[in-house]
């Protein structure tokens, strides 16, 4: 495509009043020579906007650069459509005017540094290609239990194929059990009927739907819009193709054999899958003497939250609790029944029924600690419990006890894989540090053939994992789509939102992968990787850094792209010694075209220079809000966004100080285990790069001051001008960059 | 190793509470709002929030030797901000009574007392008890054969005369009666609930000067000038009590002018009645009113309740009620004596006797009986050191004030 480059400026919101906005033209027509190059004082507003249209219409303009507010801001009037115009956005509103003192010289050469970069940038960005391949659209759903058969019967309704496995001879899964379930609708009061059994026989009625019973998932191969599933039923095996996955293994109870201490194992200590076992068999009774038991203990929190058991609470087990104590009370209206609970946790609108039941009389509450459970002479139960609500130790006699244990997800079952190839074993022999691994489970649920391993990687406890607070029904492999009580313990009527959240999500998923778009979270983004193969070297480290297993491998090692699966972060970019990982629009050469514009003054002149490289979806906006506070920092810094701080590629840091820039500032997400990286992995990984800086810095017989890695949340703006302004006292400190010049 | 509290719910006791005024106690989910907001609940094992799980859970047995239900005024702030409506006031108040139910025998009269169907019988037992005293002792059959010498002593031709209908000594003899059923009731009670009392904790102060303390407080009626929400109960509850304090004194004062210096010594200065301007004559005439404003204010701020806050049981009614004809029949009595509408005198003395008849007789039994119980539990509580106001906030103190107040 013959370039054509159109330079707009807009004077508004201040910016004029600060800078020297026909100076800073003169970067673009004389330095840059750009044909056209046009400022307004009100860009955004329908004149502005339509110079830029009138410009791409007639003149021929495709490459658009604006020169206004945070590329955050008025996204939907500088919209052009991405497959015939590139568009590069130059914040000198928030990064500049908004957050440098009016009318200095350092803010005018801050701002005209910004063009010069976004130039440099435009120059070489090329319209991208969506990645267009033939996409089935059928949902597979893995779990055929209330989340399941939602899931399905949610897909189907929207007009999709869909594919169901169920492992058991029966659909329905956990409520399929249960004598009642708890109240579904308002004013949530009273338990219900369950309607699994109306539920499941829709779904089978489905002609939309493929239900597959008593069946297995024995390999699960391709990418999203393209899985090839291998499903195992009756003995024999079938293959199905699928566009996305929802994974709704569900849970299985906390095994209360490991729970001796609190009288498991006496015959007369029960769970509440026993007491829901009885109650829908007819008649809740004592196992020693099968006689209906006048006095019920309900111990909560049965190994949960609980270091040495479940740390977590699994947010049902006080409903059930409730609930199993009015079957108690409901047969008999002299029974006493008891509630042992560490805190009532009633999520939703279940606090009504909490509301209601408590209203019993003959239910007793109390928060306590259960200190033992022991048998009595006569078959009984005693149960003490100290720092009881009543303020002493009690000590409650009782005819049976029900354990209230956990959910654990079906995910959490298997042997455990660290995630590290070879190589990274190699590495961990000699000492070096290697990149942070996934978990995996081999929980024989998916069986994926990724590269990365069979199921989805999990942070905590089992449980698939995704960012947790922001991007609650994904995983970390983009098309499968955890729901319900593999994703977290929840009751029946959430397990329902849970699922169709869930099948809206793969839906999206096989819509998105059709046109050729990112999925999540750079929704709609249709650029990919494209790889230089001829020079690659096999060395594995972008099919091993990958937080999303986008990559399989040949025998050889060599890379083998699977883009649907790809979120498009560019961690593998960031990860490649022989740079052949390119975007479209981002690559190693435009990022590193960014820093070669800087314009790095003399060291006579005393005006350092600091490259900040910040990720875009954090670090980026709490710059804009430290703009829109108006706090001020330091005119030195430089800042470059990119797609996430996992895209640091260590030739930007030897092409920074070659260039003689005196400092880098590299801003990432929190990681760990309450990690804010978009991509998982990427801000820990380019902590992990720095930490092999030091070659670089050593070739080069630089100090290692220089370099300075931080996480940042985007709340934390407030923070940045001491950050920065800390840093550029270091890097005085610290002397000129001995480059500059060169 | 202290032994464990073995855990015996009293289902009966529950539905009882419920029925008693506390049908909101099953709401409690216990954070303690109400323990914090109490002006009154000590630091240490604050009330009520203690006291409304120990409901919950039916422990009669810990809940009517329970003193620190005695030290809740019911001013209902705790029911105000009580996030779920358990009206902690309402639940404390029920306690009350079934603590009084506890420990005044006979048991079939406390019962009745606080059964509103009970109310015909608890009527009519007095008032055919009157009547047939008047049928027997009546000067208008009889003749004046059974009149005292003393009260012919003056010529009172011109006034009406109660005893035209019933001989003062018959009424004496019925009072004294009936008073000293009356405390025989509250010795028994009183003594048991002290004796609960010495079983749990120990004093540290002798009886007499943590009695006089707790006079003070009651003379001064300090706690329940503490009480936030409501505040109109202060004033009435004053004037109730000094009402009563006068007026047991004008009739002490009367009762030994009649009988010690009249009858034994024979000096002939108290006749009755006397004269309006009688310093004891006006203190009975200002008890009177006293009482009868007060009542006004009780029935009033009753009346002005939420019923999101606080509900007035049966319990609360019949005391109310009894007072009110108390005063109101005595005092209308006096006025149309005075008035000479000798018809209209004789019915509301009749009523009048009645009511005091009730009161007499059935205060132990009833919500009156807090005066004694209340007291009681006071006293032990002062002589326990436990004291009653919480001077400073506790939810406002910082660590170093805790120190400081410890």
């Amino acid at each position: 495509m013959e370039k054509k480059l159109g330079v707009y400026i807009c004077s508004g919101c201040g910016i004029g009043d600060s800078i020297d906005v026909e100076a800073l033209a003169k970067v673009a027509t004389s330095e840059k020579s750009v044909p056209v190059c046009k400022d307004h004082p009100y860009l955004c507003g329908a004149e502005g906007a339509e110079i830029i249209r009138q410009d791409i219409a007639q003149e021929g303009v495709n490459t658009v650069v604006i020169a206004a507010c945070s590329r955050r801001a008025k996204t939907d009037v500088f919209s052009y459509d991405p497959t015939q115009v590139i568009l590069e956005r130059v914040n000198i509103r928030e990064h500049v005017t908004w957050c440098q003192p009016p009318k200095e010289e350092d803010t005018q050469m801050m701002a005209e540094d910004y063009l010069r970069m976004s130039l440099a940038k435009a120059a070489k960005m090329e319209v991208p290609e969506p990645y267009l391949e033939e996409i089935n659209k059928t949902i597979l759903v893995v779990g055929g239990g209330i989340t399941g058969l939602t899931a399905a019967k949610e897909a189907a309704g929207a007009g999709y194929d869909v594919v169901l496995v169920e492992k058991e001879a029966e659909l329905g899964g956990y409520l399929r059990k249960v004598h009642k379930t708890l109240p579904k609708k308002p004013p949530y009061l009273e338990m219900e009927e369950s309607n699994i059994g109306a539920l499941a026989q829709e779904v089978e009625g489905n002609s939309k739907i493929k239900v597959f019973k008593g069946a297995k998932v024995e390999s699960t191969a391709g990418a999203p819009g393209m899985f090839n599933v291998t499903i195992k039923s009756n003995g024999s095996s079938e293959t199905v193709r699928a566009g996305a996955i929802v994974e709704a293994a569900g849970f299985r109870r906390y095994d209360a054999k490991k729970l001796g201490r609190l009288g498991y194992g006496s015959a007369n200590v029960v769970t509440h899958l026993e007491v829901e076992d009885m109650a829908k068999a007819g008649k809740i009774v004592r196992p020693s003497d099968s006689n209906a038991p006048r006095s019920v203990a309900f111990i909560q929190c049965a190994g949960s939250r609980d270091p040495e058991h479940l740390p977590y609470c699994s947010s049902v087990c006080c409903m059930t609790s409730l609930k199993q104590a009015k079957y108690i009370r409901e047969v008999d209206s002299e029974a006493k029944v008891y509630i042992i609970y560490k805190d009532m946790r009633t999520p939703g609108q279940n606090e009504n029924y909490y509301k209601q039941v408590q209203q019993d009389e003959g239910i007793f509450l109390t928060k306590g600690e259960v200190a033992s459970v022991q048998e009595d002479g006569d078959k009984g139960l005693r149960i003490e419990v100290d720092n009881s609500l009543l303020g002493e130790k009690i000590e409650i006699k009782a005819d049976m006890v029900v354990l209230a244990t956990g959910m654990v997800p079906a995910t959490a079952f298997g042997e455990v894989i660290e995630l590290t190839g070879e190589e990274e074993d190699k590495k961990k022999g000699a000492g070096e540090p290697a990149p942070p691994a996934d978990q995996i489970i081999k929980s024989n649920i998916l069986n994926l053939t990724y590269r990365q391993g069979p199921e989805l990687p999990a942070l905590k406890y089992g449980f698939p994992d995704s960012h947790y607070v922001c991007f609650p029904y994904e995983s970390r492999r983009t098309g499968i789509y955890p729901a319900g009580c593999v994703r977290q313990p929840m009751e029946g009527l959430m397990a329902v939102d849970d699922a169709t959240g869930a099948a809206l999500k793969a839906i999206q998923c096989v819509e998105m992968a059709s046109r050729g778009e990112a999925v999540h979270p750079r929704a709609g983004d249709i650029t990919y990787p494209d790889l230089f193969l001829q020079r690659c070297t096999q060395c594995k480290r972008c099919t091993e850094e990958c937080p999303f297993g986008m990559y399989d491998e040949d025998e050889k090692g060599t890379p083998l792209p699977n883009p649907t699966r790809c979120r498009r972060c560019g961690i593998c970019m960031g990860s490649c010694p022989e740079r052949i990982i390119s975007f479209k629009d981002f690559s190693i050469d435009i990022i590193g075209s960014m820093v070669k514009a800087i314009e790095v003054p003399e060291e006579d002149e005393e005006k350092p220079r600091v490259v900040c490289f910040i990720c875009e979806n954090d670090a980026y906006p709490a710059l804009d809000l430290a703009g829109i506070n108006h706090l001020q920092y330091s005119p030195y810094v430089r800042f470059i966004p990119l797609r996430c701080l996992g895209d640091i590629n260590l030739v930007w840091i030897a092409d920074s100080l070659s260039k003689g820039i005196d400092g880098i500032f590299l801003i990432g997400c929190k990681y760990g285990d309450d990690y804010q990286c978009h991509f998982v992995k990427g801000s820990e990984l380019a902590n992990y790069r720095m930490g092999k800086i030091q070659e670089t810095l050593d070739r080069l017989v630089l100090e290692s001051e220089r370099i300075k890695v931080h996480q940042l949340a985007i709340n934390e703006y407030g923070q940045i001008p001491d950050l920065l302004n800390e840093f550029m006292e270091k890097i005085e400190e610290v002397g000129p960059n001995p480059y500059k010049g060169w | 190793m202290t032994q464990p509290y073995r855990i015996e719910p009293d289902l009966e006791f529950v539905r009882d509470v419920i029925g008693s005024g506390g049908d909101t106690l099953k709401k409690c989910f216990q954070c303690a709002t109400c323990s914090v907001v109490c002006p009154l609940s000590p630091p240490e094992a604050p009330f009520p929030r203690k006291e409304m799980i120990h409901a919950q859970w039916g422990l009669k047995d810990k809940l009517v030797k329970d003193p620190d239900i005695w030290l809740c005024h019911n001013c209902n702030d705790c029911s105000t901000y009580c996030p779920r409506g358990a009206k902690p006031g309402d639940v404390m108040n029920a306690l009350r009574k079934k603590a009084i139910e506890h420990y005044a025998a006979p048991q079939a009269i406390a019962k009745r007392v606080g059964d509103p169907k009970s109310l015909p019988l608890l009527i009519a037992v007095p008032a055919i008890l009157i009547a047939v005293i008047i049928g027997l002792t009546n000067r208008w059959w009889h003749g004046d054969s059974i009149y005292m010498d003393g009260d012919k002593a003056v010529n009172l031709d011109q006034v009406i005369k109660s005893w035209e209908m019933i001989p003062i000594w018959a009424v004496d003899i019925l009072f004294v009666l009936t008073g000293l059923f009356a405390v025989t009731v509250f010795a028994k009670g009183v003594l048991r609930f002290w004796g609960d009392l010495d079983a749990n904790r120990t004093r540290k102060m002798g009886f007499i000067p943590a009695a006089i303390d707790v006079v003070k407080e009651i003379l001064f009626h300090s706690n329940f000038k503490e009480c936030g929400t409501n505040q109109d109960r202060y004033l009435g509850h004053m004037g109730v009590f000094y009402g009563f304090v006068a007026l047991f004194a004008t009739t002490s004062c009367i009762v030994v002018g009649f009988y010690f210096i009249d009858l034994i010594l024979g000096i002939h200065v108290a006749k009755t009645p006397w004269a309006q301007w009688n310093p004891v004559k006006i203190m009975g005439n200002l008890g009177a009113i006293a009482l009868l404003a007060g009542c006004f204010l009780l029935i009033r701020s009753r009346m002005n309740q939420k019923e999101d806050t606080t509900a007035s049981s049966y319990y609360d009614w019949f005391l109310l009620g009894v007072v009110v004809v108390v005063g109101a029949s005595g005092f209308l009595a006096e006025i149309v004596r005075l008035m000479g509408i000798g018809f209209l005198y004789y019915i509301l003395y009749y009523i009048h006797l009645v009511a005091v008849w009730s009161l007499f007789a059935y205060t132990p039994f009833s919500k009156l009986a807090h005066i004694v119980y209340r007291t009681t539990a006071l006293v032990h509580n002062r002589a326990c050191g436990r004291e009653l106001l919480a001077k400073v906030p506790v939810v406002c103190m910082t660590e170093g004030q805790k120190a400081e107040a410890s």
